[in-house]
């Protein structure tokens, strides 16, 4: 999956739980995602970098250059309000999905993948 | 294919309001990306030109890239945000406080020099007085004159790094303009004290100190 419209809020709360577990720069993040949604998720550079921005604009996450093998990276990092986000971003998810979940329950293909 | 250097989008970030600073971070990351991108794909196996196309296919167009990124609002520069805030009453706040520190520091120094020479017991020869006077005059003519001017400059800069319209930029910089030449602040030595003098166009001379 790229970008389904029903992907809208994904991106958000993908960095936000990744980043939640460890500081990280933009293509790492791009690969934690693609490696623990078993690539079922690949998320563009395009969308990843620009969210990650409006976040930490949001004061969500913060940012910091460290110099890793000579070259300079923009860690980031979550804050106590993203972290906040967070809670509310997952609650919200699992609501969503457990109420899809019912909805579909009754597909005989639903189990299986669409 | 050579190294992406994004400077259409760039331009049509700043364009679009995206402050400079933000604008040189976002590329500076893409093009990171675009190294570790090839970086990764030579190192397993494929050849540079192969690799450098494949990157160039993940990250994607520069107009999406900007789309996406201007796509978040709030990323916009408070001056594109907000022209009339920055270039119409920034202006004016900047040649006011200017004025104001100026001020500030000059009459705490006069004050310091008048008790130092008080509690010491020393008269000035004449001499001394009248270079003393020049001093303060420059500085005077450096807070009321320069100091509008400065503001108008860093308005200038300002405008044209974040792409603001000529329109704010020329209102910014007539009203710091203005707004300084209409300032007039003088010292001099009447032989026992000195008086310091500030007019502004809507008042009339009168005596700080």
């Amino acid at each position: 999956m790229t970008n389904p419209s029903f992907m809208n809020g994904v991106p958000e709360l993908l960095i936000l739980r990744l980043l939640a577990g460890k500081e990280m720069y933009g293509y790492e993040l791009v690969e934690a995602i693609r490696e623990k949604t078993r690539d079922s998720i690949t998320l563009g550079e395009g969308v990843v970098y620009p969210t990650l921005h409006a976040l930490e604009h949001d004061g969500a996450l913060k940012s910091r250059r460290k110099l890793v093998n000579g070259r300079t990276r923009v860690y980031y990092t979550v804050t106590r309000k993203g972290e906040k986000r967070l809670g509310s971003l997952a609650g919200q998810w699992a609501h969503i999905a457990q109420a899809i979940g019912l909805a579909m329950g009754d597909m005989p293909h639903a189990a299986s993948g669409l | 294919m050579p190294h992406p250097g994004f400077e259409r989008m760039s331009e049509r970030l700043l364009r679009a309001g995206i402050a400079p600073r933000r604008v040189r971070r976002y590329v500076g990351e893409l093009r990171d990306h675009f190294d570790d991108l090839v970086r990764e794909a030579t190192a397993s196996g494929m050849a540079r030109p192969a690799a450098e196309a494949e990157a160039h296919s993940r990250l994607g167009r520069e107009d999406d890239l900007a789309d996406t990124l201007l796509a978040h609002p709030g990323l916009r520069s408070i001056t594109a945000r907000f022209p009339w805030a920055v270039f119409g009453l920034g202006s004016g706040v900047l040649v006011v406080a200017a004025l104001a520190i100026g001020l500030a520091v000059e009459i705490a120094a006069l004050n310091l020099v008048s008790a130092q020479t008080q509690a010491l017991g020393w008269k000035p020869s004449p001499g001394f007085l009248s270079e003393f006077t020049l001093g303060v005059e420059a500085w005077n003519t450096l807070i009321v004159h320069i100091a509008p001017i400065g503001a108008a400059v860093f308005l200038c800069v300002i405008g044209v790094r974040q792409r603001i319209s000529t329109g704010w930029i020329f209102i910014g910089v007539a009203i710091a303009c203005v707004l300084g030449g209409f300032q007039h602040l003088s010292w001099y030595d009447t032989g026992s004290r000195g008086v310091m003098t500030f007019s502004s166009g809507c008042c009339r001379h009168f005596p700080i100190l």
